[in-house]
């Protein structure tokens, strides 16, 4: 059985399938949207991107289909795999957020 | 240019990775390339393209680049797996490149900063450095010098010269362990005994002397007479061997001679003296030699049928002054310094 590869889930990997919750897209455009739903905070490189993609894809959490125009660039969808993976991880992090709350590190000013 | 440092950034992923996304990853690149003008903006995306290669390459090494490559196992046939058939891991790869890297830099660095480990080459290192920051001439000469020096010694101790020293009082010392060939140490010989007429006693230390080329023996007594004289000569094979030449550079013809001698004195070593102390050209200080002559002559032929038996063989030769070898050349130089008083 070969090690998970995605177990922890890696921030760019996360950022990834939310990115591909909308809807499919390229790798430039993924880039894109990471970097504006995460305002400016995440900027994923080439080496990141890619990897990340092929370890998403190699766990079944996106998958690729065929792109409708003739652009050579292919488009990623989110499996419903990778759908239970990001709502796994981000029901971690609100637990997360829950005890910072409990703890009085994180005031209301936040979410 | 920017496109170019990128495709060799590239170069550090997988193979495999490069084949799926290389044109993409470069189409990225030329996006964000035109999109982010500006030295700022270009500043951040290099440091990005830095830091992405420090994330990127782990993950990408880490993937294995095989969903749909799952060999197909014949149904009712017992597979085996064995450790060869496994495919090497491309991270195990990458770690090995990264630590014969490491090796390799290593062995550099030691190789470099330890000239010990080669000897020649740093000495040669050292050498061209000096001829070539040094352009002063005296400086270059003395350099010259001193590796004719070196050298000069060299043929020296190749020629069983081992020793030559001036010892107080104007006392030249030559130690020899065999008289060698003439062939090719005949001019050093010659070299020595010339140095050797500066001084004003000469002391032969014969005492680890195994033997050597007779005609050698007799071409350095030559160098102690003004005249030709008789020379005892077991090895002759002309008459002209039994007789010395004289040298017209030698200073060393009426200067006191002594020669030290050991129980190892050897044949060759026996001859030259025999010699000198039957001709009264030299006092004999030390021990009685070993008697020896016929050792290490080969097939018997014309030169060994001349004379069948030295005289000193089973004897050897008497000192004139007897000492324990240890103690002959403290005595010998004693007795020299009280010669040269008298004069």
């Amino acid at each position: 059985m070969p090690r998970r590869k995605l177990d922890p889930l890696p921030a760019a990997a996360f950022q990834i399938l939310l990115a591909l919750a909308d809807g499919d897209l390229h790798g430039y455009a993924i880039m894109r949207l990471v970097e504006e739903q995460s305002e400016g905070r995440v900027r994923l490189g080439p080496g990141t991107l890619y990897s990340s993609i092929q370890a998403l894809l190699e766990e079944g959490l996106i998958e690729e289909i065929e792109s409708a125009s003739d652009d050579r660039r292919r488009l990623y969808r989110i499996t419903s795999n990778g759908r239970k993976t990001a709502r796994t991880e981000a029901e971690r992090l609100a637990g997360i957020l829950r005890i910072a709350r409990a703890k009085k590190i994180l005031r209301g000013e936040y979410v | 240019m920017s496109e170019k440092i990128f495709a060799i950034l590239l170069h550090l992923y997988p193979a495999r990775f490069r084949q799926r996304f290389q044109v993409e990853a470069l189409e990225l690149f030329r996006a964000r390339l035109r999109d982010e003008q500006g030295a700022r903006s270009r500043m951040r995306l290099w440091m990005d393209l830095l830091a992405d290669s420090v994330v990127g390459l782990r993950q990408a090494y880490r993937n294995t680049y095989a969903i749909a490559a799952s060999a197909p196992q014949p149904s009712g046939v017992p597979g085996f797996r064995m450790l060869e058939e496994e495919p090497l891991r491309p991270g195990s790869i990458m770690m090995g490149g990264i630590f014969a890297t490491a090796a390799l830099a290593f062995f550099i660095f030691v190789m470099s900063h330890a000239p010990a480990f080669h000897p020649s080459w740093g000495q040669n290192q050292r050498l061209r450095a000096a001829a070539g920051t040094m352009s002063n001439p005296d400086v270059q000469d003395v350099a010259e010098a001193l590796q004719r020096k070196f050298e000069g010694s060299t043929k020296q101790r190749l020629c069983s010269f081992d020793k030559l020293e001036l010892h107080p009082g104007n006392i030249g010392y030559v130690k020899m362990s065999w008289f060698a060939d003439p062939a090719p140490c005949g001019d050093v010989a010659d070299a020595v005994m010339k140095r050797l007429g500066q001084t004003d006693a000469v002391i032969f230390d014969l005492r680890d002397a195994h033997g050597g080329y007779p005609e050698m023996v007799r071409r350095m007594a030559g160098w102690l007479f003004d005249h030709p004289v008789a020379w005892y000569n077991p090895r002759a094979t002309s008459d002209a061997q039994r007789i010395t030449a004289p040298n017209l550079d030698s200073r060393l013809a009426f200067k006191p001679v002594f020669v030290l001698t050991s129980r190892r004195t050897f044949s060759g070593a026996e001859h030259f003296a025999y010699n000198l102390k039957t001709l009264k050209r030299a006092t004999i200080v030390g021990e009685t030699t070993s008697g020896a002559s016929h050792a290490g002559g080969g097939p018997p032929n014309r030169v060994a049928l001349s004379e069948p038996k030295p005289v000193w063989e089973g004897a050897g030769v008497q000192p004139d002054v007897k000492v324990a070898a240890g103690d002959a050349l403290a005595t010998a130089e004693r007795l020299a310094l009280q010669a040269l008083r008298r004069k």
